[in-house]
């Protein structure tokens, strides 16, 4: 009997509704490539919609009978109040996981198909956005069991989106004043900053699991219990809170740990080694032959070459720290959403041998300014023996940084107009001031009068 | 005046006009307090959506069947009814500007008001009055997913169209689209009517 009520309000009240709404999330995933944890990250950080928005819907659902003018007639049945509304409840709860879910497989499946990296820790995490959507459709029946003007619903939406930007918002004090976030704020719901190369701890998706469990059950005894059993509603809550407080760490951002699988190193079999990310395994193709042509050049080009070309990641929370390498040029990919390259083999190229095949030194732009970058560009320039690019001739998305024309041509000309060795030198002293990070003026080590030292 | 005053209260003006009210009154302190100039954005948008889709369940009468018995021409009254509930909305949050501090530029009030109540009309011609504001607030709410998501730098035409609320007063893609859908959701409303 129960099965059947079960399967009738799946068919009648608005749960395939809402498990419609949420494939409308697909439109904006953009980083299958990636792997799945940006994508299970992402999921996540879409419940600042969808919560509110299952909010709505669940409070609409709760309109039913009164929208109808059954509202009498049904309480006067003798079944007691949970045997009424839980189908309803279960009814909403499976369209809201189903629907999370299916968009987390359908990603799935691209990612196989493109064959992208699939983190386990994605799976239970996916599970976990779902159960949350669960506890905010079951919310927005409780809230609708109350509230039953007609208007309930959109504004209990408006209400919803305001609460999840002002928590997203006060809590967002990374880099402020107080100091590090403390763990607890990975109990917020919407909270991810899973990218490529993060994975999140166990204890924390345990911990997660629990909070997500704790609220779906406390908003079902909202809705199910009478109107004095509904205070239970709290132990849930609290129960959840008690278990999954000791799982979190002190801070958030110990809850998020480098992937070892996502960052281990492919790189190509013969020499000279080019090595991309497992993350990012797909670029490999596109970076072959630029990376080579790049160590090629800079081999016939400068004393003490660099030999492999290496993609960079920074470790959560913290700045990047991989030290500046002779022997190694480093890299961060230009990659699209299917984690391929973007930019032509000649852009990568070019790319590389930004700064001599070395990675800009912390904070120079901000001391020096475009001056930098000029130095940089132009040492790129001599490399490859052809005038610097105009940044109108390049996708901006990658190369809107770059310094005006007139500044890297009239220096790259003047560049130029030294003797060969000369030239040489000064490129060669500009590579081993970016090694060293030292506080040296860059263009004046290229271009200026006494720069060879 | 006082078919009038019927017609509003049977169209339930009263309880829209508070809700509006009551969405500024509650976003307006927010945005003050709050530092970050997108999430300002973010609140001015939404009292701008509360207001439009608050006169969404007053785009039906009681009684439709009764309604179109009626001896009088109802596409113009629609119409007027659909303007007038926009330019109400669009008041009730650009108000806030008589002190000093208003909640949300002009501009973009009037654009986002214009389009709300278009997607609110095409809402309720499709899904039915009750049902109107799942439109423009899935609109809204998939869109800050989509911006979110996308890189700040990126504004090509398509995904200011998707993304319109979201954009600055002056990406004309966007005013555009408040200005179709506006359009749109007028002359089907004023043609058809909510639909029962």
């Amino acid at each position: 009997m129960t099965a059947r009520i079960l399967r009738l309000e799946l068919r009648r009240s608005a749960a395939a509704w809402l498990a419609l709404l949420s494939t409308l999330t697909l439109v904006s995933y953009d980083e299958v490539g990636e792997g799945l944890g940006s994508i299970a990250g992402l999921q996540r950080g879409e419940l600042l919609s969808w919560i509110p928005l299952a909010l709505g819907v669940g409070a609409w659902q709760a309109r039913r009978d009164r929208r109808s003018r059954t509202e009498e007639l049904v309480a006067t049945t003798p079944l007691p109040r949970w045997r009424r509304v839980l189908p309803t409840a279960a009814a909403l709860g499976i369209g809201a996981a189903t629907g999370s879910l299916l968009v987390f497989a359908g990603l799935t499946v691209y990612g196989v198909a493109v064959g992208a990296y699939l983190p386990v820790f994605s799976v239970p995490f996916a599970v976990v956005t779902a159960v949350y959507l669960v506890a905010a459709v079951w919310a927005g029946l409780a809230v609708g069991r109350v509230l039953h003007f007609r208007l309930a619903p959109p504004l209990l939406v408006v209400a919803g989106t305001v609460a999840m930007i002002m928590v997203a918002l006060s809590l967002d004090d990374e880099g402020g004043g107080t100091g590090p976030s403390p763990g607890t704020r990975l109990l917020e719901p919407s909270q991810s900053n899973l990218g490529p190369f993060v994975r999140i701890t166990w204890p924390v998706i345990g911990a997660q699991a629990l909070w997500a469990v704790g609220l779906a059950a406390a908003a079902l005894i909202l809705v199910t219990a009478s109107r004095s059993a509904r205070l239970a509603a709290i132990v849930p809550v609290a129960l959840a809170l008690a278990a999954a407080l000791p799982l979190l760490p002190r801070f958030a951002h110990e809850g998020l740990v480098l992937d070892p699988g996502a960052v281990a190193l492919v790189c190509t079999p013969d020499v000279p080694r080019v090595c991309v990310t497992r993350a990012h395994h797909r670029a490999l193709a596109d970076m072959r032959e630029p990376g080579r042509e790049a160590l090629a050049i800079m081999a016939a080009k400068l004393p003490q070459a660099p030999t492999s070309v290496v993609e960079l990641f920074s470790s959560p929370g913290g700045p990047l720290d991989v030290p500046p390498q002779t022997d190694t040029i480093g890299t961060w990919l230009m990659n699209d959403d299917t984690g391929r390259v973007a930019v032509p083999a000649r852009d990568v190229t070019l790319s590389l041998l930004i700064g001599a095949g070395t990675q800009p030194c912390e904070n120079a732009v901000i001391s020096w300014g475009p001056v930098y970058d000029t130095a940089r560009l132009v040492a790129a320039a001599w490399l490859l023996d052809e005038e610097p690019p105009s940044p109108s001739s390049l996708d901006p998305n990658w190369w809107g940084w770059l310094p005006d024309r007139t500044q890297t041509l009239s220096a790259y000309q003047r560049l130029r107009a030294l003797p060969a060795a000369e030239q040489r030198a000064r490129v060669a002293a500009l590579r081993e001031a970016e090694l060293a990070c030292d506080g040296r003026d860059r263009l004046g080590i290229l271009i200026g009068p006494g720069g060879t030292g | 005046v006082r078919p009038l005053a019927l017609y509003l209260r049977s169209r339930r003006v009263p309880a829209a006009v508070a809700a509006a009210v009551a969405a500024v009154a509650v976003l307006w302190p927010l945005a003050e307090a709050a530092d970050d100039p997108t999430a300002r954005a973010m609140l001015g948008l939404l009292a701008v959506v509360a207001g439009t889709v608050a006169a969404g369940p007053g785009l039906a009468g009681a009684d439709a069947d009764l309604d179109r018995t009626a001896a009088v021409a109802w596409p113009p009254r629609r119409a007027a009814h659909l303007v007038a509930a926009c330019a109400a909305a669009a008041r009730i949050v650009a108000a806030t500007a008589l002190t000093g501090h208003q909640l949300a530029a002009a501009g973009r009030v009037a654009r986002d008001a214009v389009g709300m109540s278009g997607l609110v009309a095409l809402g309720a011609t499709t899904l039915g009055a009750g049902r109107a504001w799942l439109v423009p607030l899935t609109w809204t709410l998939v869109a800050m997913t989509l911006v979110a998501a996308l890189p700040p730098s990126s504004a090509a035409t398509p995904q200011e169209v998707l993304t319109w609320m979201l954009q600055p007063a002056d990406a004309t893609p966007a005013t555009a689209t408040a200005a179709v859908l506006g359009a749109a959701g007028l002359l089907a409303y004023a043609a058809l009517g909510a639909r029962p």
